[in-house]
């Protein structure tokens, strides 16, 4: 009878073991993952204004019109963006929002002055297929010269142009983009194109989209797309002027070691507390585990020896 | 004198008493080993110490490189995953644990400058800030309302 009661009393405490590892389990693994998928609004039903929500928001295309403009009047070449969202609404045109004024510059005419041959006719058929695209659902486009306004819309004022073109495979059942594309087309005179500029410029930007055990999953199409997509925007003037096409932009404020200062209360988000919890579980788990073992080693020894 | 009893639980019993717990607690170490090393270890590259043996010093957390900007912060993220980065025209930024790293345009070269976050983050509010941090820490820019980013 008793043989039967220790044992059942080794059953109940297995059963708490496995009930406690499982609880753990629990915590450490699957609240995370629902935690995420949570965030990625991946379990919190579809939300109709993903479909129509402009990729670059007021402010950020207002900031994205600046940066570009800038460059564009020290270089005098005009940069634009082309985004492909792959969604089949019409997107609200964004009345860009500036952090200063006077918004976009003008463009610094282009030295040496623009020659008068222009692109060929074949060129400029294309250039009109390409800008009577811009008007598909899902298509969003700017450049230095505002939002909605395609540099080849612009021969006279932006005879040196580079617009990057990012075309998107969009998952509308996820509300995500499971796939994208860049690509980067200049005007002819600034004859990029025998670079393979697209490859290139993608893998100079660290964000390739080859697939492979070093895979760099923060791509254009990864967890921060859209801020992958600004900076290859952003960073267009760098590579004109790496091609030796245009003088450097001008360098960003504070190079010259002189703090300007984020305005009281802006500052970087203070550190996560995922690691010091994380910390605490590890620590916690190897405690439980060696506490248990000790248990159960010390129960043995007293029953053997009683 | 007949031989002692068997004391119940002693033995055969006794033995598989100790077993369940024996797995159990090594089960819950191993978990606690795998969630301790992820969370010292898990994230946590920088290039802080390889910038200075591979760029030449030319001030104190300022370096010299002869590749243009794009080459540069291309060698170092292929190297060091950031956490966060920027890229504008004027400048390209990444952000570790332990460093803001600039790469400026610079002749037909680049500077680079080193720096503690906090520091970094002043220095080059109007390039990075809305993205990195913001108003209470939080990060506003190029965050999307599109199908890019999470809600």
């Amino acid at each position: 009878m008793s043989t039967g009661g220790g044992e059942k009393k080794s059953g109940k405490g297995g059963v708490l073991g496995c009930s406690i590892i499982a609880a753990l389990i629990l915590l450490v693994v699957v609240v995370p993952i629902l935690w995420s998928m949570w965030s990625e609004g991946l379990i919190d039903g579809t939300d109709e204004s993903v479909e129509t929500a402009p990729v670059f928001g007021p402010r950020d295309a207002g900031r994205l019109v600046e940066r570009l403009s800038a460059a564009s009047a020290a270089q005098g070449v005009c940069y634009g963006w082309v985004i492909e969202s792959g969604r089949t609404r019409a997107i609200p045109k964004v009345t860009p929002s500036y952090s200063g004024t006077p918004a976009p510059m003008p463009t610094r005419p282009s030295s040496p002055a623009p020659t008068e041959t222009g692109p060929s006719v074949i060129e400029r058929e294309m250039i009109e297929t390409e800008l009577e695209e811009l008007n598909d659902p899902g298509v969003e486009y700017g450049s230095n010269l505002g939002v909605g306004i395609d540099p080849r819309q612009r021969p006279q004022q932006c005879p040196k142009w580079v617009v990057l073109t990012a075309d998107y495979t969009y998952d509308r059942t996820g509300q995500y983009w499971s796939n994208g594309y860049l690509s980067v087309d200049t005007s002819s005179d600034l004859d990029l194109n025998r670079y393979n500029l697209s490859s290139v410029y993608v893998d100079a930007l660290g964000q390739s989209t080859r697939s492979g055990p070093d895979d760099d999953y923060d791509n254009f199409f990864g967890p921060h797309a859209i801020a992958r997509l600004a900076d290859a925007i952003s960073a267009l003037p760098l590579m004109v002027a790496e091609e030796g096409l245009a003088p450097p932009p001008p360098v960003a404020p504070g190079a010259e070691g002189t703090a300007q200062g984020a305005p009281p209360g802006d500052t970087l988000p203070r550190s996560s507390l995922a690691r010091p919890i994380f910390t605490g579980v590890g620590i916690v788990l190897i405690a439980g585990g060696v506490v248990w073992i000790a248990v159960a080693a010390v129960r043995k020894r007293r029953s053997t020896t009683s | 004198m007949s031989p002692p009893k068997p004391r119940p639980g002693a033995g055969q019993g006794g033995k598989r008493g100790l077993k369940g717990p024996a797995i159990g607690s090594m089960l819950l170490v191993g978990l606690g080993v795998t969630v301790l090393l992820l969370a010292l270890f898990a994230g946590r590259t920088s290039p802080r110490g390889w910038i200075p043996q591979n760029y030449t010093r030319v001030a104190p957390g300022t370096y010299q490189a002869q590749d243009p900007p794009l080459r540069v912060a291309s060698r170092i993220t292929s190297r060091f995953k950031t956490e966060h980065r920027v890229y504008t025209p004027g400048g390209i930024f990444l952000r570790y644990h332990n460093a803001v790293v600039a790469i400026l345009p610079s002749g037909r070269g680049s500077r680079i400058t080193v720096d503690d976050p906090d520091r970094g983050y002043a220095r080059y509010h109007s390039s990075v800030g809305g993205a990195w941090g913001g108003p209470g820490g939080r990060a506003s820019s190029f965050r999307g309302g599109g199908p890019g980013e999470g809600k």
